[in-house]
């Protein structure tokens, strides 16, 4: 550990510890870190009971694998939710995004990752064998796994394991950001969205 | 396409002011080690290619530094940025075995930049092409695929990453044959388009070729280079596609028990034939370095019908490796426009070529010193200001 003022310890060990957080840099941290010792003690408090609290309560949907304070999760034990209709994401940060469209009444299955071979990563370290348990009664799987090598390749091998089981299988289409301009859209994406366009 | 003028920090053995080109000839002469390569591996940098000589990207870093930086200013109208603002200052940054580029300051890609900057270079690593293993010739028609097709780039890519997974399931005892399976269904998919974009560049870079070696009146007659691969000649990229398939289920049961792929474009070759039968066995090395030549300029042809101005080209110890005869060809075919740079242990090496008007300058411990103006306007390149020439 590098610790930035040897005369203070434990500001080096605050400033190594927000370092590792994901998108801090070593300036981000200086500053969270200043920031943290000047404000008031009970808001330093709150934050800190915050990160207990959350890491105490949250855990994984037995169900789903998304996260929840209460399990099976509220998404699971919603019965407005269509049962019937499944979508399939990598991580329980997808649930979110998906979430926030506000047009999925369908439920979830997170993953828990994508298939690397290059990280040791197969089947049996995702949750697949509970996806397939949860088959009976789905009618369609949505694969919403990133458009790259390791999701691609866990699209087609989830859509070889759903589709004898009589499930109809899609995956989420890929294209042009909605809002931008044609113009800058980079050549790779443009010919994604011609290879996946659609009759109007 | 030209660049003005280019700056670097911790490249290579790279120091000194900020250089400033002429948009026709440079010549850069200096003894050996003195970092007439560098610089041209500078400016490939930044126009998007990788580092010479199969170096490991942070292999250009100077001695103890950890981030080089090269920047550049190109010629012809400004290119919109993101906020579409006009703007000619390239940058490249290169840190962690990772390079980022910038149009004026923001960020880029590689295929963007190697669009902004199309460039051909010819250094002593090309000079085997013809004779030497299949990925030289592969990396060479792959940069053509690039300038003819935008997702050549991120297909190989995936091609490779799924390959690489694929080798690993090959690996394992026993293999997945589920996982196996859609690991070769992304390799299928972005193997055939590989395939695809690869059969379309040998086309058009054979034509080219053809052309490019009458110019430089090869002894050799009805030459082509012909695309060597696993998957067919003809068919559109769903019949490639099913056929790499085809290919990879027969090829199954020798996979696993070698443990590697073998079959696909990863195992792709070019062969230049003259008639039916391969040339680099017959050719002399000074023809065979002719037809390297010959193979370059038709990269710089296709470049140039991809955009509005002839490449860049760059020669690297232009004198040293081929025959005066093949050089006076060379700069006759070399189009109109074209910003050149040629560098040279000797000076007197343009004297008596054909070349454009230009700039001589000096490489001496990483610093380019201007020493003089050639003049020529394609006429023979006399030294009218030299120092330089001893």
């Amino acid at each position: 550990m590098r610790l930035a003022s040897p005369w203070l310890p434990a500001f080096g060990r605050l400033l190594a510890s927000l370092e590792r957080l994901p998108g801090v840099g070593p300036k981000s941290a200086r500053r969270l870190a200043h920031h943290l010792l000047a404000v008031p003690p009970p808001q330093a408090e709150e934050l800190l009971e915050a990160i207990r609290s959350c890491r105490e309560r949250t855990i994984s949907c037995s169900v789903c694998h998304a996260l929840t304070e209460a399990d099976p999760c509220p998404i699971c034990t919603d019965p407005a939710r269509d049962e019937r209709l499944l979508a399939v994401v990598e991580a329980p940060s997808d649930v979110d995004v998906l979430e926030r469209t506000r047009e999925f009444r369908g439920r979830y299955h997170v993953l828990g990752g994508a298939l690397s071979p290059l990280r040791g990563v197969g089947p049996d370290e995702l949750h697949v064998a509970d996806l397939v348990q949860r088959a009976p009664g789905v009618e369609e799987v949505i694969l919403a796994t990133n458009p790259n090598v390791e999701g691609e390749a866990t699209a087609l091998y989830l859509a070889r394991r759903l589709k004898p089981l009589g499930i109809r299988v899609t995956r989420l289409g890929f294209g042009l950001p909605v809002g931008a301009s044609i113009e800058f859209a980079d050549e790779v994406t443009m010919s994604r969205s011609l290879a996946g366009r659609r009759e109007v | 396409m030209e660049i003005h003028s280019l700056s670097t920090e911790n490249f290579r053995n790279l120091a000194g002011p900020p250089a400033e080109f002429h948009p026709g000839l440079n010549l850069i002469v200096g003894d050996n080690g003195q970092g007439k390569t560098s610089l041209l591996e500078a400016i490939a940098f930044l126009a998007g290619r990788i580092p010479f000589r199969g170096s490991a990207i942070d292999e250009v870093l100077s001695a103890g530094t950890s981030a080089a930086v090269v920047t550049g200013r190109r010629g012809g109208p400004p290119a919109a940025d993101r906020r579409g603002q006009g703007g000619d200052v390239l940058g490249v940054r290169i840190q962690d075995g990772r390079r980022e580029h910038f149009l004026n300051g923001e960020k880029i890609g590689r295929l963007r930049a190697r669009k902004l900057l199309p460039s051909v270079f010819l250094t002593a690593e090309d000079l085997g092409r013809l004779t030497g293993p299949p990925a030289g010739r592969r990396a060479a028609l792959d940069r053509v695929a690039h300038a003819l097709e935008a997702r050549h780039g991120s297909n190989l890519k995936a091609y490779e990453t799924a390959r690489a997974a694929k080798t690993r399931l090959l690996g394992a005892d026993p293999a997945d044959p589920a996982a196996l399976s859609a690991f070769e269904g992304v390799m299928a998919g972005a193997g055939a388009q590989v395939a695809f974009a690869r059969r379309r560049a040998a086309e058009k870079l054979a034509r080219a070729f053809r052309r490019q070696a009458d110019e430089l009146r090869s002894p050799f007659t009805d030459l082509s280079l012909r695309l060597r691969s696993d998957l067919p000649e003809s068919g559109d990229e769903a019949t490639l596609r099913a056929h790499f398939q085809e290919r990879m289920t027969a090829a199954a049961p020798e996979e696993r028990r070698r443990g590697r792929c073998l079959v696909g474009p990863h195992r792709d070759d070019v062969a230049v034939m003259a008639g039916e039968s391969p040339v680099a066995e017959r050719a002399s090395s000074g023809e065979n370095r002719t037809l390297v030549l010959a193979w370059t300029l038709a990269e710089a042809d296709l470049l140039l019908e991809q955009s509005d101005a002839p490449p860049l080209v760059a020669f690297d110890d232009f004198d040293s490796e081929w025959d005066p005869l093949s050089l006076d060809r060379f700069a006759e075919a070399v189009p109109a426009g074209t910003q050149l740079f040629l560098t040279s242990a000797r000076p007197g090496a343009v004297r008596s070529l054909p070349l454009p008007t230009g700039s001589l300058f000096r490489m001496e411990n990483g610093r380019l010193r201007r020493e003089g103006i050639l003049g020529g306007a394609r006429g023979p390149a006399r030294l009218l200001s030299a120092e330089g020439a001893r």
